[in-house]
């Protein structure tokens, strides 16, 4: 008897999912057992990709991001010469979820590229000055890549977060220029050069051999941590961190990014079959706020060398 | 208190016009203007679709953002989804199960709050074509100066100068039914920059009251276009 | 903006001009029968409006929004002209210019049996009636009136066939004669079959007439009566001119 029970309730929640989830939303829980307004456990570990200029791994519960960072030395344009750039890509392979087909990035994926790089190339975030080597002459680019492996609801949270992660690993090698001009990284002549410098001191002479040091190892550093919660409505009530399942349930989804001051970042709620009120969006302001204290020592903790404020 | 480039009061927005049926193949069409920023929405639909697109229960929504120079990149399919879901949002897909409808715009001059242009010329458009709607979207930009004071309609200069941008779309829709998107919540809001959490409340407060001017302006365009096709009857 | 542009208030919106979202009337409680047509939703106790234009009402309890579209939405007992795009075993498949095509079966003409079937071609104008519409099937046509009769409906042969708005096929199907239709036909004679889903399709004698009728009737589509009488005069005289010369 219990058994055909068992396989009743999995037989109800393929077949009415609406009606299956209403169940729960009306005790005010969620099928996974979490109350409405709480997030996935959620954990954060840097330098998860050895071969990355800066990487991270980000899990909230079974949605998993891997963030690398890679560095490559480029030729500033005119009107923008004394500053880097960072272009970040969402990928969702099709081994993330079986809803995804390979071929051309989703619609949520190019989504999230472009509302992570907005956020992370607005000055009051990072100071892309930061990623400039030599005006005119040289600066950093940093491909910013975020692979999903596995897409259990809510990826833009999880790759916010392991962008800022792998962007606040990254250790910037020193730079040096040839004797033929170019500006490389590559260590050997960067230990050269390190070594004519240190003779040129000591003998009080100018540096003859004429590789010079053109900047120092450094690390990145964010001016503000953004961190954002995405929430669901659903037949009015508001959902933290919604999982596959739910995603497909919502009437609509809202986004708010904070920093570390309570500052708005960003809030996004793109259409949808509801609209939201004013209390509504309060009440998301007021979730992230509490979502950002959550969040954050396990940002500190992993990078503590890493974040500025 | 600082005039603006233009001269217009901080709530005061620029001259709005609009134009619809003047594509020729299209089931709709509108070109709206605030301003100098002008966006050309044409509307297909609701036709049959191919396929992979096919949804037994509603009609598919496809939208195509094209920017006034170049090739559409990442910024703007990300555009593109936004008002595709906004579009998700009124039209009542259910009505036409099977089918597709496609929203193609393409921006003509941007002297600033592009989206909110490409929002109303899209509601405009799909008024046009007869697309049943749950009722008319109005969008506007509200932008957060570095002073701390809003401006509403901002200028691409003005934009760029700014502290923040905030778009908000809302239904002008009377409340009946708990669930329809009405004047009171907000459909759609995009931002960007940094602000505080009241200047947000203060710019949606702002958006709410120019969109429903924004409504009326499009409910006596619509009562003139149509008083011409009513002299047959 | 005007005081006018102020939205409505909540008493009936029956004759006037309104817009998507708009609040026609309540529905009366008293249990009185109401039919919905195009362009109007039911929410709890009220009519809500889908689209732009001017709510109209019918003795008794008839409720319908006009307005003019490019793209035709099939509604049942519309008259259609439609294109034959395929044969399908037993029926046609036929283009009217909605979202899906329709379905004409073989058996739906009068006189039309197993084995006298009618003789429709692919590429052929048909005029038909739309029998059944449903929001997930295709729409279904049929040649013949409810008592097995043609009563004009069938084969179109010969002729020109174009497109014009739901709005001026409406007009031009109203009773008494649209003042377009009337002007030509005091001076010309031809043979005119007017499709709600926005088509019409003219015959007559010699080309000419054909091509001043479509024409008139494409440019009379924003003009009142006496504007309408006079643009046909104008017409006429242009073709007596060139008759002439």
């Amino acid at each position: 008897m219990s058994t055909s029970h068992a396989l009743d309730a999995e037989a109800y929640r393929k077949i009415y999912p609406a009606e299956f989830y209403k169940k729960f939303l009306d005790e005010k829980v969620r099928p996974d057992g979490r109350p409405l307004g709480r997030c996935r456990a959620t954990s954060v570990a840097a330098g998860a990709v050895s071969k990355a200029d800066g990487s991270a791994l980000v899990k909230i519960g079974n949605t998993t991001m891997i963030a690398g960072v890679k560095l490559e030395i480029m030729r500033p344009t005119d009107d923008a010469s004394d500053v880097g750039t960072v272009e970040v890509t969402v990928e969702m392979p099709p081994l993330c979820s079986a809803s995804v087909r390979s071929g051309r990035p989703t619609e949520e994926a190019q989504s999230a590229s472009q509302r992570i790089s907005e956020v992370l190339t607005h000055p009051a975030v990072f100071d892309l000055t930061q990623l400039c080597i030599a005006k005119g002459q040289a600066a950093w680019v940093a491909y910013l890549d975020i692979f999903c492996l596995d897409a259990d609801g809510n990826i833009f949270d999880a790759a916010l977060l392991a962008a800022v992660a792998a962007l606040s690993d990254v250790t910037l090698p020193a730079v040096t220029v040839l004797e033929d001009g170019r500006v490389t990284a590559d260590t050997a002549a960067v230990a050269e050069a390190q070594a004519n410098a240190k003779d040129a001191m000591q003998t009080g002479e100018e540096n003859a051999k004429g590789t010079q040091i053109l900047t120092s190892q450094r690390q990145l550093s964010l001016k503000c941590v953004p961190i954002g919660l995405t929430c669901g409505l659903n037949q009015g009530h508001l959902i933290a961190d919604p999982c596959a399942e739910e995603s497909g349930l919502l009437d609509t989804t809202i986004t708010v990014i904070l920093n570390e001051s309570g500052e708005l970042v960003s809030v996004y709620k793109p259409g949808g079959n509801v609209g939201a009120s004013d209390a509504i969006l309060m009440d998301c302001i007021e979730m992230s706020r509490l979502r950002y204290k959550e969040v954050s020592p396990l940002l500190e903790k992993v990078l503590g060398k890493g974040m500025s404020e | 208190m600082e005039s603006r480039e233009d001269g217009r009061e901080d709530n005061q927005m620029r001259q709005l016009a609009c134009e619809r049926n003047l594509l020729n193949r299209a089931d709709g069409s509108a070109r709206w203007s605030q301003g100098q920023s002008c966006v050309l929405a044409a509307v297909y639909g609701p036709r049959s679709t191919v396929g992979r697109k096919e949804n037994p229960e509603q009609a598919n929504i496809e939208v195509v953002f094209k920017p006034k120079i170049g090739f559409a990149g990442v910024e703007e399919h990300e555009l593109e989804h936004v008002i595709r879901k906004t579009v998700e949002g009124v039209v009542l897909t259910s009505l036409h199960p099977r089918t597709g409808i496609s929203v193609i715009l393409q921006v003509l001059q941007n002297d600033g709050s592009v989206l909110a242009c490409a929002i109303n010329a899209t509601s405009m458009a799909l008024i046009d074509a007869g697309v049943p709607l749950k009722g008319l979207v109005a969008a506007v930009a509200i932008a957060v100066q570095e002073s701390g004071g809003l401006i509403l309609d901002p200028l691409l200069t003005e934009q760029k100068l700014a502290r923040g941008m905030v778009t908000v779309a809302f239904v002008d829709a009377q409340p009946t039914e708990a669930g329809v998107p009405t004047e009171a919540d907000t459909l759609t809001c995009t931002t960007s920059g940094l602000f505080s959490a009241d200047q947000y409340l203060d710019s949606l407060n702002w958006g709410r009251t120019a969109c429903s001017r924004i409504a009326a302006f499009c409910r006596v365009s619509l009562e003139r276009y149509q008083r011409g096709s009513q002299m047959l009857a | 903006m005007t005081e006018k542009a102020k939205r409505p208030s909540l008493t009936s919106l029956v004759g006037q001009m309104v817009v998507p979202g708009d609040n026609i009337m309540n529905l009366p409680t008293d249990g009185q029968e109401v039919r919905l047509g195009g362009g109007l939703r039911q929410i709890g106790d009220h009519l809500i409006s889908t689209r732009a234009g001017i709510v109209r009402h019918h003795q008794p309890g008839k409720y319908w929004m006009e307005g003019s579209q490019k793209r035709y939405v099939p509604a049942v007992e519309d008259s259609v002209i439609g294109i034959v795009s395929n044969r399908h075993g037993e029926s046609f498949e036929v283009d009217i210019g909605a979202a899906a095509k329709a379905t004409l079966p073989m058996l739906n003409f009068e006189g039309a049996s197993r084995r006298n079937r009618p003789n429709i071609k692919v590429g052929q104008l048909v005029y038909a009636r739309v029998e059944t519409v449903h929001r997930e099937v295709d729409p279904e046509l049929s040649c013949v009136d409810n008592y097995g009769k043609s009563n004009g409906f069938g084969a179109l042969n010969g002729g020109y066939m174009f497109n014009v708005t739901t709005g001026l096929a409406r007009a031009l199907l109203t009773v008494p004669t649209a003042p377009v239709l009337a002007a030509l036909g005091k001076a010309l004679s031809y043979e005119i079959a007017v499709g709600i889903n926005g088509r019409v399709w003219v015959n007559s004698t010699n080309v000419t007439t054909t091509i001043l009728v479509s024409n008139a009737i494409l440019n009379s589509e924003f003009l009142t009566s006496d504007q309408a009488e006079f643009m046909v005069q104008k017409l006429l005289e242009c073709l007596k001119q060139t008759a002439d010369a």
